[in-house]
């Protein structure tokens, strides 16, 4: 009612000052239109003018400040507040709208909180997974882990978006997964292998496509984990995909699982220094590896080489 | 001209891509912001026609993406809301023409026209 009774006084003024002025002036037998009585009523209504200005001001300020915020909020820009100028119903409605405003922002940062916990307990159970397939060949211990990093960074590095770069996460820890179907002794043999142990190893990224095809979440993943022996020359296996047949994620993790192959120690050779699997990596590039990608490893190799290094200088 | 066109209501981009057809014009439609992103980058449009309440990412939040990835077609902001609130927002200066709803053919042509003006 506070507003009600602002505008009630103010329009009466308004309304009442000029009317008030012209019968003081008869009142007093001054009613001719001599120059003074001209002035004193155009005073009035500059008076009432301004008055009804204030008014309208007063009212449609704080309401459009208000609708600004509304529609801030509206794109999705949560936490944006408007002035809270007088004591009554519209200084009521900032102050409410304030309160909302707050209030979603929490609710939005409660929620990426939420997602965020979600998405980190699914990428330990991952973990969990693929440790126990990491597990089976002592050779390959921490494998997953380090080629789904490199995958990232290579992802982060080609500037793929959030979603594809999650994809590759999951998809380097789980690359092996299908290797759960494939007989400990050929994973850990160190002679050449024959001809039926040679395709029982080659059906491990389909029998992992298989085993993870059935998860929502990670359904972004399974071309990764099928396409992730594939070659860019089409040699590879198990779809003989060419080029850019392959899905990006394929090639990524492709290249991810090949440095890292080459650089720990495997039952058919001992690890590469770095300095010696580059050269390597360059002949597999157009070869094996999609050249982009090939390109994008070697600068997150620099990058790291130039972090490690970086520490000991400062 | 090309014309991208976004917004998350399908009647009005069902009613306002008609009569940009009729108008002459191609037209490309994206159901909300970030999908208008995504088209802008690969069909490089004349015209970007966009709503400015959209789920993901409204219309004003679109541009600035569009901008930043260097799309500079010049902006129709489509609006059930006045020109002067729409104009108060930030990011409202990259707007060539605030274009208020209902859309009619006239208004649709003439606000087209000012904003190729501007290109």
């Amino acid at each position: 009612m506070r507003l009600q009774r602002t505008l009630l006084l103010l329009v009466a003024c308004a309304a009442g000052a000029p009317a008030a002025l012209v019968v003081g002036l008869l009142a007093r037998g001054h009613a001719q239109l001599d120059s003074a009585s001209v002035a004193a009523a155009a005073g009035a209504l500059a008076v009432a003018a301004a008055l009804s200005a204030l008014v309208a001001r007063s009212i449609t300020r704080p309401i459009a400040e208000c609708v600004r915020g509304a529609l801030e909020i509206a794109r999705g820009r949560f936490g944006r507040e408007v002035p809270v100028r007088a004591r009554n119903e519209l200084g009521d409605l900032a102050l409410g709208f304030n309160h909302m405003s707050r209030e979603l922002a929490r609710y939005d940062a409660e929620n990426r909180r939420l997602i965020h916990d979600l998405e980190a307990g699914y990428l330990d159970t991952l973990r969990s997974l693929a440790s126990a397939i990491d597990a089976k060949d002592p050779y390959t211990r921490g494998h997953s882990e380090r080629v789904a990093e490199l995958a990232a960074e290579i992802g982060r590095e080609l500037g793929l978006p959030r979603e594809t770069v999650a994809a590759l996460v999951y998809g380097g820890i789980l690359h092996d997964i299908g290797k759960i179907g494939v007989p400990d002794a050929i994973l850990a043999k160190r002679a050449a292998l024959t001809p039926e142990e040679r395709a029982l190893v080659e059906v491990h990224p389909g029998t992992g496509a298989e085993i993870v095809a059935g998860v929502e979440f990670l359904r972004g993943a399974v071309p990764a984990i099928r396409g992730h022996h594939e070659r860019w020359d089409g040699d590879g296996y198990p779809d003989r995909l060419r080029g850019e047949e392959i899905p990006l994620v394929a090639r990524i993790v492709n290249a991810a699982d090949t440095w890292d192959a080459c650089t720990t120690n495997r039952p058919y050779q001992a690890a590469l220094a770095e300095g010696d699997a580059l050269p390597l990596l360059a002949e597999l590039r157009g070869t094996q590896i999609d050249p982009a990608v090939h390109d994008a490893l070697v600068a997150v190799l620099r990058r790291r080489a130039a972090a490690a290094r970086a520490p000991s200088a400062a | 001209m090309k014309v991208l066109l976004a917004d998350d209501d399908g009647l009005i981009r069902a009613l306002v891509s008609d009569l940009l057809a009729e108008l002459g014009h191609a037209v490309v439609v994206a159901a909300d912001g970030v999908e208008a992103v995504a088209l802008s980058a690969r069909e490089r449009p004349d015209v970007l026609v966009l709503d400015l309440l959209m789920p993901r990412l409204s219309g004003l939040d679109a541009l600035r993406a569009m901008r930043a990835a260097g799309v500079a077609a010049p902006a129709v902001l489509l609006t059930a809301i006045t020109d002067g609130s729409a104009r108060a927002l930030e990011g409202a200066e990259e707007v060539a023409v605030v274009l208020e709803k209902p859309v009619s053919r006239r208004t649709l042509a003439r606000a087209l026209a000012r904003a190729a003006a501007t290109a």
